[in-house]
């Protein structure tokens, strides 16, 4: 326990302290700290991480500087013997001194009063230190420790009046940087909690996408507004405080505000996505919002959509000979193109369907896709149809909207070949039966059997029901051969997957029908067992052709698809090399890998129902995808690219197992098979096939000599034309030609309909042509051109008769003269290639004799050629022994004339035979357009790729025989009749 | 190269492209195994150990694998001659990954040797890509499918590998090695590509098999529309393993074909048919008519003399000329003559083995066959003799034959029948009978049916159909008739499914599988 005294002493010192200082601490304390807060937003203001975290130190450190200051203090003076010290020692240190000394030794003995000593301390000690302390306190002065606090209260004041100074500085240079930095200080996330207010007269504009062409409107507040994607909004305003950077944010991007010159600040937000953008001041880097915020709702531009009429769907193109498109696109703000798009596989073809005007927001239309489309014909996996369309955006790029999809099943490599064969054999079958039926009751055949097998026999064939005469049988035979030959006919007429019947097969089936029609009718005539035998024997024969035919077309189908699957076997053997090169793209190998498998797979089993050679090759197939698969599974994908480069190699020659007709050399296992030359498998067992192929070639070839017979008439009388009536006709022809020019020169190139100007601009059109064959050399050309030239200037002259309207008189006067013109012209052209063609004609008799005798030849081969056709394994259809009957006959007229020596006469009866010889061609063979499309693609299409000027008509040889394909290319049509008018409008077109 | 060929196709053959590939390989490698000639030494352009490398290779051309796998091991890596033999090698023990591999150098590659190894290699591996392997280790057979489904060909297959190699082990002093390596390629595209034979050579002679490179490579029944002796052909192609392992590849042209023409039979029980017409009254015709070379004269394949005719009578000759040798010397002959040509050092020693066997010179034996052929042999029916026209009637028999096909496929067997009752009139064939008998089975006239089938007096050659219906009807000559069909042409569901209809099928497990094969099959 302390001394009393002491406590007396101190609580006296104390007050005097007290009421020396009065409140100059505390106010020098508060005067720092707020000296310290104003400067450390003034700091912050600037905004870096750096600055913040010392202003916020500063702040802090001042804080606690001031209050631990504090609280020492008021320690200090609530501990007596403290209070003492600091009181006393500083006006006198020596009795402070010597109060500590005593005030210690008046514990100690205090202590040991209370036993707490080691050794026992007399009473009296303790009274004589109480009486030290007492002493030694009496000498404290009051007075002089008061005036020692006065002068301590004086410099706390000093010092606060000192900080606040410094800090009204702080605050009074511009008391909102103040805020603002105390804003900046308490920003959360670079963004200030509060706002303040940095621009005012606001505008603000939105601009839209020029492509939109909806112009400009303003924006009359703050709040909310919608406007479409990339639509520009402009702010401008006052600054309220200048030396601020303030920019439009939406919270993340800012644009910055510039002055626009006149003190106005001006910003501009480009619109994205729907957002809120506001305005705010920069401070390193934390932002002071503005109160306003603008909510903008973005209006996307969005994809076109496009409707496909009947998508999704799946359509099996086997079934279907086209695939109808009937779209309808639209776009909010327009469209720019449309395009039909074909995907299959890792292929993709895109096709500008239209390029509609940019206002364009509808657009309707159709396309017809045919089975005989090429991407189809390379395709094997299904095919993806979709049509597409672009808009115009132009602010995120133009956008793709996409149809729902049409999936086109290609048939499977060879399917529409093996359908086409499956109806083949039906057609056989068909035969099969009827003829079956013949021979099962061909009584003749019944004694053939009965003979052979030793025995009578009951049922080796069936005899007419009881009662049954001739007629009957006749009867039931017409029937049964009508409905035979309606179900060939309609087998004949059908389509398997695109493809048709035509070609050598389609001539053997129908020349086999007509030759059983034949035999019927002379059965039916006079119906007997030896006519009824005959009609058996024709109907064995018939079946055996057509048999043979079919077989042959197996062939040639087995041989084709063969190839196409190579070229799958193929695709094979390189996605199982880009598995095995590139790890990373397994997964599409692995895709294009199972594709051209399944389409392997597929194509092999359409394959072995083509017949032998196709079941052969299509058993290969099924052996080479084992041998394929089987190290694939094992990830051996190395290996199956060498199977599958075998397979392809292999199948790129489409022939038998074995050759020599597959039947193996033998010199083992004894002697040869018993009957290897009995005709199993059909071998040998009709030639009609054989038959076909060489009068085709037949046919072929006296249509090629036939053409070349044309040309040396044409030639004899070029020949016996000499060089000065050539050139007194070019001449003349010249002239004409510029005379008809400048006659049809005043025409009108143009007229109303049914106006004299209409058939005068006529006129002058085919005048025109006129003058432009006369300048060419073609004379004959002129003529034609020259008729239709003046059949219309004459109409032109009627029509102006007729009307009451000068200008049209006027008009029709003009076509009058240029009428004459032309007619004069053609008068003297006639006359002048008249003479030409007399004194040709004259000369070129013998040569004409000679071609008249050549003809004669063609004549007597076609003759040779239908006899030929007319019965037997040879037999041709109706229509093409008719075309040859017809030829021959223009042929025999052509031969007349030329031997007389009417060279025009016999020239044009030879076109007509030659076009009739095409026509008994009928359509070509389709293994001869497979060759043809294969040396295409071998050359011609080489030759083709290349961007190449299409050469003029009188350079080099190689011009020449460009045309010569292009000629020949477009007169190749398929009907006959259109193939001259063909070849002489690509003619025109070259020249 | 020993191969199997169709001498009546040779009229219309392409001789140039066959002889090209023979000067390459067959008589290339007669001259090297002779000694006369080393062609990657001769080459010039590979360099190491040479003798070493002469060893190896007459050890790999006499077969003698394991033999040439211990010289060869070690070999320095840089040793390109020695290379080369680790290449061929490597093609003897069916590895043509490997073979192409090591034959790929550059340097080697240059060489002809190299070249046709390498290309042969390199044709081995693309045609037997994913091909399928069946291995009976107890049995030392390996047989390489190129078409899985002709495994179930396998048990037939190694059953006659397995008794060939017994029979050589009696009838030509040598033991086949171990394992016997047989490929069954799909066609004559992989024949060719597995052997070096042109393919056009191969179509235009219909070559179906042959023994090289240590191997059988033969095509699989499945490619001829009607099969073929595939059993024996396999017996046949082994005898010449056998006679080059025998003579070290040293027994000349005739003495091999002759050999494989007696022993293609012999490793089962004689058949009809095996000789007709008997080779001893073709190679008298032969005589008497000029008809072919000396045997002795053939050149480098009977499959390159001038016509069929000639083919035929000259395979009549070697294999009478070897049977009366045969008989006259007794068993052992054989087996002697072929190792005295084996041990040979020239040549000329070769051409003299028989002299050295027999004690009597070879023109001295061909002169005593010829007078005992001459004076035993018997006149050749006309329509057997070598060259004979074709019936008068075969257009009329093919037409028939058809017209029985397209009915009887539509089940209008009384009309087939008809059919085929007039061609079996005009031309009673195997083939033409098999028909007939089977439409006339289809109407349940079982009794004429067996009429047609039962004596094979009857026919003049073998038809797969005819023995499957002989089976059928005659029940006590059954398992021979079926094991005669099924040798011939495993893949007719008729003949492989023992004339049952399906679900019906045999009751034994291999030809039960053969018959799911043939049903399974394409056609």
């Amino acid at each position: 326990m302390l001394n009393e005294a002491l406590l007396r002493t101190a609580t006296r010192l104390r007050q005097a302290h007290k009421r020396a200082m009065g409140g100059a601490g505390f106010a020098a304390g508060f005067a720092l700290f707020a000296a310290a807060v104003f400067g450390a937003t003034h700091l912050a203001r600037v905004g870096t991480v750096r600055t913040r975290i010392a202003a916020a130190a500063l702040v802090v450190v001042t804080l606690l500087v001031v209050t631990v200051v504090g609280l020492v203090r008021r320690r200090r003076w609530s501990d007596p013997k403290r209070a003492i010290r600091a009181s006393v020692g500083a006006s006198d240190p020596v009795l402070a001194g010597a109060i500590d000394r005593a005030t210690s030794l008046s514990e100690r003995a205090l202590r040991d009063a209370k036993g707490d000593a080691k050794d026992d301390t007399p009473a009296e000690t303790r009274e004589l230190a109480e009486l030290h302390l007492a002493r030694q306190l009496g000498r404290v002065s009051i007075d002089r420790a008061a005036e020692s606090s006065e002068r301590t209260g004086r410099r706390f004041a000093g010092l606060a009046l000192a900080f606040a100074a410094m800090g009204v500085a702080f605050a009074a240079v511009e008391p909102i940087r103040v805020v603002e930095g105390a804003l900046v200080l308490a920003a959360e996330k670079d963004e200030a909690p509060l706002g303040l207010i940095y621009l005012e007269d606001i505008d603000i504009v939105a601009t839209r996408p020029a492509y939109l062409q909806q112009g400009t409107d303003e924006i009359d507040d703050f709040g909310s507004t919608r406007q479409p994607r990339g639509t520009t909004i402009a702010v401008r305003g006052r600054p309220t405080r200048p030396g601020r950077k303030l920019v439009l944010t939406d919270g993340v991007a800012e644009e910055a505000f510039a002055d626009d010159g006149s003190g106005i600040l001006v910003a501009r937000w480009t619109l994205g996505e729907s957002t809120e953008i506001h305005i705010a001041a920069r401070f390193g880097d934390v932002r002071i919002p503005q109160r306003d915020t603008l909510d903008i709702t973005s209006i996307p531009d969005l994809a076109p959509s496009v409707a496909l009429e009947g998508a999704p769907k799946t359509v099996k193109l086997i079934e279907t000979p086209s695939v109808p498109l009937r779209y309808e696109a639209t776009d909010d703000h327009g469209l720019k193109e449309i395009a039909l798009v074909l995907r299959s596989g890792s292929k993709e073809e895109r096709r500008t369907l239209s390029r509609p005007s940019s206002d364009t927001k509808v657009e309707r239309g159709g396309q017809e896709l045919s089975t005989r489309e090429p991407f189809f014909q390379k395709s094997y996996v299904p095919i993806e149809v979709t049509i597409e369309a672009r808009d115009n955006d132009a602010v995120l790029g133009p956008k793709w909207g996409k149809s729902a999809a049409i999936v086109i099943v290609p048939p499977q490599l060879g399917e529409p070949e093996a359908l086409r064969y499956a109806a083949l054999l039906q057609i056989r079958d068909t035969l099969v039966e009827l003829t079956a039926g013949r021979v099962e009751r061909d009584p003749s055949s019944a004694e053939r059997a009965e003979k052979s097998n030793d025995k009578k026999s009951d049922d080796a064939a069936k005899k007419p029901a009881k009662g049954a005469g001739p007629e009957t049988w006749a009867k039931e035979e017409i029937a049964l051969q009508k409905t035979a030959s309606d179900k060939v006919e309609e087998l004949l007429s059908g389509t398997y997957g695109g493809l048709s019947i035509r070609g050598r097969v389609r001539n053997v089936v129908a020349g086999q029908m007509r030759r059983l029609q034949t035999s019927l009718d002379e059965y039916r005539k006079a119906p007997s067992d030896k006519t009824y035998a005959a009609l058996t024997t024709t109907s064995e024969d018939a079946l055996l052709a057509v048999d043979s035919a079919i077989r042959s077309q197996g062939f040639a189908d087995s041989a084709k698809v063969s190839k196409r699957l190579a070229e799958v076997a193929d695709e094979v053997a390189l996605a199982s090399h880009a598995w095995t090169e590139k790890p990373s793209d397994r997964p599409s190998a692995d895709a294009r890998l199972d594709a051209a498998m399944g389409v392997l797979k597929g194509g092999g089993e359409q394959l072995v129902k083509l017949g032998d050679l196709g079941a052969d090759l299509g058993d290969i197939v099924r052996g080479g995808i084992g041998r394929i698969s089987r190290p694939r599974k094992e990830l051996d994908l190395v290996t199956s690219e060498i199977a599958a480069r075998d397979l392809a190699e292999r199948l790129r020659h489409p022939e038998g197992s074995i050759g020599g007709g597959g039947r193996p050399g033998v010199e083992s296992g004894g002697a040869p098979s018993g009957g290897g030359s009995a005709g199993e498998d059909g071998e040998g067992a009709s030639s009609a096939d054989q038959q076909a192929e060489n009068d085709g070639k037949e046919l072929q070839e006296l249509i090629k000599e036939h053409a070349e017979q044309i040309g040396k008439v044409a030639s004899a009388m070029r020949k016996a034309t000499t060089e000065e009536e050539r050139e007194a006709l070019k001449k003349l022809a010249k002239e004409q030609a510029d005379a008809i020019r400048e006659a049809v020169k005043n025409l009108p190139e143009q007229g109303m309909a049914g106006s004299p100007s209409e058939k005068a601009a006529e006129g002058r059109k085919h005048a025109e042509s006129m003058a432009g064959a006369l300048e060419q050399g073609d004379v004959e050309e002129a003529q034609k051109s020259g008729d239709e030239a003046l059949k219309a200037l004459r109409e032109a002259q009627k029509r102006g008769a007729e009307s009451s309207f000068s200008d049209e008189q006027d008009t029709a006067k003009d076509a009058t003269r240029a009428g004459n013109r032309v007619e004069e012209a053609l008068d003297q052209l006639r006359d002048a290639l008249k003479k030409m063609q007399d004194a040709a004609q004259e000369r070129a008799k013998e040569d004409l004799k000679g071609a008249g005798e050549d003809e004669k030849r063609m004549a007597e081969r076609t003759h040779e050629l239908k006899k030929r056709g007319d019965k037997g394994d040879s037999s041709m259809p109706d229509e093409m022994l008719d075309k040859l009957e017809q030829a021959e006959k223009a042929m025999r007229d052509a031969q007349d004339a030329l031997e007389q020596g009417d060279a025009e006469k016999g020239a044009s009866r030879q076109k007509d035979a030659q076009r009739l010889l095409e026509m008994a061609q009928g359509d070509d063979d389709e293994n001869q357009n497979d060759k043809s499309e294969k040396g295409d693609q071998d050359g011609g299409s080489k030759r083709m790729a290349q961007k190449v000027p299409v050469p003029g008509k009188d350079k080099h040889k190689d011009p020449d025989n460009f045309r010569k394909r292009v000629t020949e290319g477009l007169g190749m049509a398929q009907d006959p009749r259109l193939r001259e008018a063909i070849k002489k409008y690509a003619e025109g077109l070259l020249k | 190269m020993k191969r199997r060929t169709l001498p009546r196709e040779l009229r219309s053959g392409s001789l140039d492209s066959i002889f090209r590939w023979l000067r390459r390989s067959t008589v290339a490698a007669a001259l090297v195994s002779l000694g006369v000639s080393r062609l990657a030494s001769a080459d010039g352009s590979l360099s190491g150990d040479a003798a070493k490398a002469d060893k190896a290779r007459d050890q790999i051309l006499a077969l003698g694998v394991k033999e040439a796998r211990e010289t060869l091991k070690g070999a320095d890596p840089n040793d390109t001659l020695l290379a080369l033999e680790r290449g061929r090698l490597a093609l003897y023990e069916g590895d043509c990954t490997l073979a192409a591999g090591l034959l790929a150098r550059p340097e080697i590659e240059a060489t002809q040797a190299g070249a046709q190894l390498g290309a042969i290699a390199r044709g081995c591996v693309r045609s037997m890509a994913g091909a399928v392997v069946i291995e009976d280790a107890d049995r030392g057979v390996v047989l390489r499918f190129q078409d899985d489904e002709d495994v179930v060909l396998a048990p037939l297959l190694t059953d006659v590998a397995q008794k060939a190699r017994e029979l050589y082990k009696h009838d030509l002093g040598v033991e086949l090695p171990r394992p016997i390596r047989v490929e069954i390629v799909r066609d004559q595209f992989g024949l060719a590509a597995m052997t070096g034979l042109p393919i056009e050579a191969a179509r235009t002679t219909g070559t179906i098999a042959i023994a090289k490179w240590g191997r059988v490579v033969m095509v699989s029944p499945r490619g001829a529309p009607r099969g073929y002796s595939y059993l024996d052909t396999l017996a046949h192609e082994l005898s010449h393993l056998a006679q080059t392992r025998a003579s070290k590849d040293r027994a000349p042209l005739w003495l091999q074909e002759g050999v494989a023409r007696i022993e293609e039979t012999r490793w089962r029980p004689p058949r009809p048919f095996d000789d007709f017409p008997a080779a001893d009254d073709l190679a008298a015709f032969g005589f008497a008519n000029h008809l072919g070379p000396d045997i002795d004269k053939i050149g480098p394949s009977i499959a390159m003399l001038p016509s069929a005719e000639e083919a035929q009578v000259t395979y009549a000759k070697v294999m009478s000329f070897i049977r009366f040798w045969s008989k006259v010397q007794g068993e052992d002959a054989l087996p002697k003559l072929l190792a005295k040509m084996g041990d040979a050092k020239t040549p000329e020693e070769v051409d003299k083995a028989i002299e050295a066997v027999s004690g009597t010179s070879f023109p001295a034996w061909a002169e005593r066959w010829q007078k005992e052929i001459t004076a035993s042999a018997k006149e050749l029916p006309e329509d057997m003799k070598p060259g004979a026209p074709p019936t008068k009637h075969l257009d009329e028999v093919r037409k028939r034959v058809r017209l029985g096909e397209l009915f009887s496929e539509k089940k209008r067997h009384a009309a087939a029948k008809v059919e085929l009752a007039q061609a079996y009139e005009v031309a009673p064939l195997a083939v033409v009978r098999a028909g007939f008998a089977s439409a006339l089975l289809a109407l349940g006239e079982e009794e004429k049916a067996r009429g047609l089938v039962e004596k094979t007096e009857d026919i003049r050659g073998n038809d797969a159909r005819w023995w499957s219906l002989h089976a059928r009807l005659v029940p006590g000559d059954a398992e021979r008739a079926r094991s005669i069909a099924i040798g011939m042409d495993p893949y007719d569901p008729h003949v492989a499914c023992e004339e049952h209809d399906p679900p019906d099928e045999p009751s034994d497990p291999i030809v039960k599988a053969i018959c799911a094969a043939a049903r399974r099959k394409a056609r």
